[in-house]
């Protein structure tokens, strides 16, 4: 839990060599965004008009007999240079599209990610007005899994209140979306004080009432008790009980229809719903 | 004391649940300095009911005590019904502890009448008057405004609310004069032009002078019920039209009867609610709103009742078999829309994907056309000119029956897996009912669905 290592995959499904091509140089990047983009400019500057160069997490890199590897780990300047040209040229919201499917945490990620900058860079981001290119269909097919589970997770987080009166929820979603909620927590519950933690991925995110910090379990005071709601609130059990007889109330019978209820709340989401929880 | 409030809660939870209105969204309001919430103009359904509808709102009645006797309401006053009232106090705490949990967008706070429209309408804004000056709460707050009262109160709740919304109940006035005796159609009409002034004169003001106070900016809304009273889905539809352009309103909601008691005026206890009459409906209002269709293409006099087979998109195309086929390289927007199986989205990416080559039967899979629709529909590149030309009857049998006259081969079969608009209804959870033009056609969920 204390070294969280938010690409954790097994490295055996990366399958990311381009047809026939064997990668002459492997970049291998520290796992974080960051890197990738200074492996992008490293691409550029250091192996221009070679197709063959490949970027790698660390976490999933296996070194290969036949190609050379390089560490790479993030360069403020180099990694800005590469965002802002993204985003010059495709926008805020396009660039995020490839933020996005670096969370995605899909093992192909890099290839599609390398593939994608290079056309944006080659058409001066016409790309990705392009329609009919299927590399920037996939970077929106992740941008679009990415704002849905993000949506998702603004919607289905339940705080519950501890006694020394912090909030704290806890979340297990599909994608690492736990970057791309925070804004919305924190311009939300400014006045509170909060912890949203990924269970999957071991880490959370601490607003203290000043800033946001990256926690781990035991990173927090009061430790995991809190997490699983020891120590409640004196009213936490009071409004938790509210809220589920409030949810409870409001179904029409002569109106079920659980196939849309699902579809609306997939099930995999209900293990931390108050609303879902036994009476 | 803790028993009390949980068994208020579940009364006036249980007598709100009828008013279907779940809109968060189409607001913008920033949180203060060391205040607590926002709405950031999108809605969020933190939750749904078993019947898919989505909760976003602490949607109660502040009491179900009521004067009035309508017959279509299960708070009316000669109903046996436990009845409850909250204090201003017990609802802002509830709201406040709610919202901080993330289990809500805001609240929806509507009511019985007690003693008078004004008592009740105070009641209502003195809640909304302590949530935001002494809660320095943000948050989302739908005010129910009270037929019949004054306009002064009505002006103080637009300056705390979000919404405003004022229930036209019932699709003409006679219906309303029958079902509800107490309530009168002049009136209610008076309060939603009081409303609609007072956005345009704030939204005005606030052209020259900054800092004009928000008065409802999430607008105005009504909702009516059907299938109580005999009106047709024409009367319904040409209701709402002239219901938008007079009130300019956000939204009108229409809620399926649901019978609450024996009644000889009204459909008898049993009688399932008309669901699928509700969702064609809210599909009509989306084609007048977002498609550019007018209420006289969508229903006509003669045949004053919406097809319940088949979608009203659908059903316009069956009757326009002239404008088609729609060429997708080189009609303009407004006529890619009006395809059956094409939504706002698809047409999008269609129109800016032409820019870079030409359209093509495999492209349309992947903009999640509804080709088993759309098919029948358009030609592109490699059309398939085969499909045109069909009787409308036989097109509208072989669509329903979801398989495909022999003509058309088996390249058919992999149809039954191509996406549907309702697969790309994108943002699952997202309400965006305000948000202009980037709504599809079609889900099964009534008034939510399609947000």
């Amino acid at each position: 839990m204390q070294q969280h290592n938010r690409t954790e995959r097994d490295g055996s499904e990366d399958m990311t060599m381009m047809g026939g091509l064997l990668p002459v140089s492997t970049l291998v990047y520290d796992d974080t965004f960051g890197g990738f983009l200074t492996a992008v400019f490293l691409c550029y500057s250091d192996y221009p008009d070679d197709p063959r160069v490949d970027i790698t997490p660390a976490s999933r890199h296996q070194p290969g007999m036949f190609s050379t590897e390089r560490d790479v780990a993030h360069e403020q300047e180099k990694a800005e240079r590469v965002w802002r040209g993204l985003r010059k040229h495709l926008g805020e919201q396009g660039a995020r599209e490839i933020y996005a499917t670096y969370l995605g945490e899909s093992p192909a990620r890099e290839r599609l990610m390398l593939d994608y900058i290079r056309k944006v860079f080659a058409t001066q981001g016409e790309v990705a007005e392009n329609y009919l290119d299927e590399t920037a269909r996939m970077i929106r097919v992740w941008g679009r899994r990415l704002y849905r589970e993000k949506h998702r997770h603004e919607a289905f987080v339940r705080f519950h209140q501890s006694g020394t009166g912090e909030f704290y929820a806890l979340i297990e979603p599909d994608f690492d979306v736990l970057p791309l909620i925070i804004p919305h927590f924190r311009d939300r519950y400014g006045d509170q004080e909060w912890v949203i933690y990924d269970v999957k991925r071991g880490y959370g995110a601490h607003y203290d009432l000043e800033a946001i910090r990256e926690v781990t379990l035991d990173g927090v005071e009061g430790g995991a008790r809190h997490f699983f709601g020891e120590d409640p609130a004196a009213r936490e059990p009071l409004f938790r009980e509210l809220w589920k007889e409030y949810y409870h109330a409001t179904h029409i019978p002569s109106r079920r229809n659980t196939r849309l209820h699902v579809r609306h709340m997939p099930k995999r989401y209900w293990k931390y719903l108050v609303e879902k929880e036994a009476a | 004391m803790k028993e009390r409030i949980v068994e208020k809660l579940s009364i006036l939870a249980d007598a709100a649940k009828y008013d279907v209105s779940c809109a968060s969204s189409g607001s913008k309001r920033k949180r203060e300095k060391g205040g607590l919430g926002n709405s950031d103009g999108v809605g969020i359904c933190h939750s749904y009911t078993e019947d898919g509808r989505c909760i976003s709102l602490l949607k109660i009645l502040f009491t179900n005590h009521c004067i009035y006797d309508c017959a279509y309401c299960t708070t009316r006053r000669s109903n046996d019904v436990k009845r409850a009232a909250f204090t201003v106090d017990e609802v802002v705490d509830l709201t406040v502890n709610f919202y901080r949990r993330n289990y809500i967008e805001g609240l929806f706070l509507s009511s019985g009448i007690f003693k008078s429209p004004d008592d009740t309408m105070e009641r209502l804004v003195l809640v909304a008057k302590k949530l935001r000056t002494e809660e320095n709460f943000h948050g989302y707050i739908h005010l129910k405004a009270i037929p019949g009262a004054s306009e002064e109160l009505l002006r103080e709740a637009g300056l705390y609310a979000d919404r405003l919304s004022v229930n036209v109940e019932m699709p003409t006035a006679i219906s309303l004069e029958t079902m509800a005796p107490d309530k009168s159609a002049e009136e209610i009409a008076e309060n939603m032009g009081e409303v609609r002034d007072a956005i345009d004169e704030y939204r005005d003001t606030k052209k020259t002078i900054r800092s004009t106070p928000l008065f409802a900016p999430g607008g105005q809304s009504t909702q009516m019920i059907v299938g109580a009273t005999p009106e047709s889905d024409y009367e319904v539809i040409t209701r709402a039209s002239s219901l938008y352009d007079t009130y300019g309103l956000r939204r009108v909601y229409y809620s399926g009867y649901i019978p609450i008691r024996e009644d000889n005026a009204l459909p008898p206890i049993g009688t399932p609610p008309p669901v699928q009459r509700e969702h064609r409906l809210y599909q009509s209002d989306w084609l007048m709103r977002f498609y550019g269709f007018e209420a006289t293409e969508i229903i006509t006099p003669e045949d004053p009742n919406l097809d319940l087979q088949v979608d009203p998109k659908l059903g316009w195309a069956l009757r326009h078999m002239e404008s088609f086929p729609v060429d997708l390289n080189s009609a303009p927007y407004e006529m890619i829309l009006r395809v059956p199986g094409i939504g706002v989205k698809s047409a999008r990416k269609i129109i800016s994907a032409r820019r870079f080559g030409s359209i093509r039967w495999e492209n349309l899979r992947k903009f999640r056309v509804a080709l088993n629709r759309a098919r029948y529909f358009i030609t592109c590149l490699d059309s398939r000119p085969h499909l045109f030309g069909a009787d409308p009857q036989e097109l509208r049998r072989d669509i329903l029956a979801g398989r495909r006259s022999q003509r058309f081969g088996h390249a058919a079969q992999t149809d039954l897996f191509a996406p549907t608009d309702e697969a790309d209804l994108p943002l699952i959870g997202q309400k965006r009912e305000d948000s202009g033009g980037r709504q599809l056609l079609g889900t099964t969920g009534g008034y939510h669905a399609a947000a």
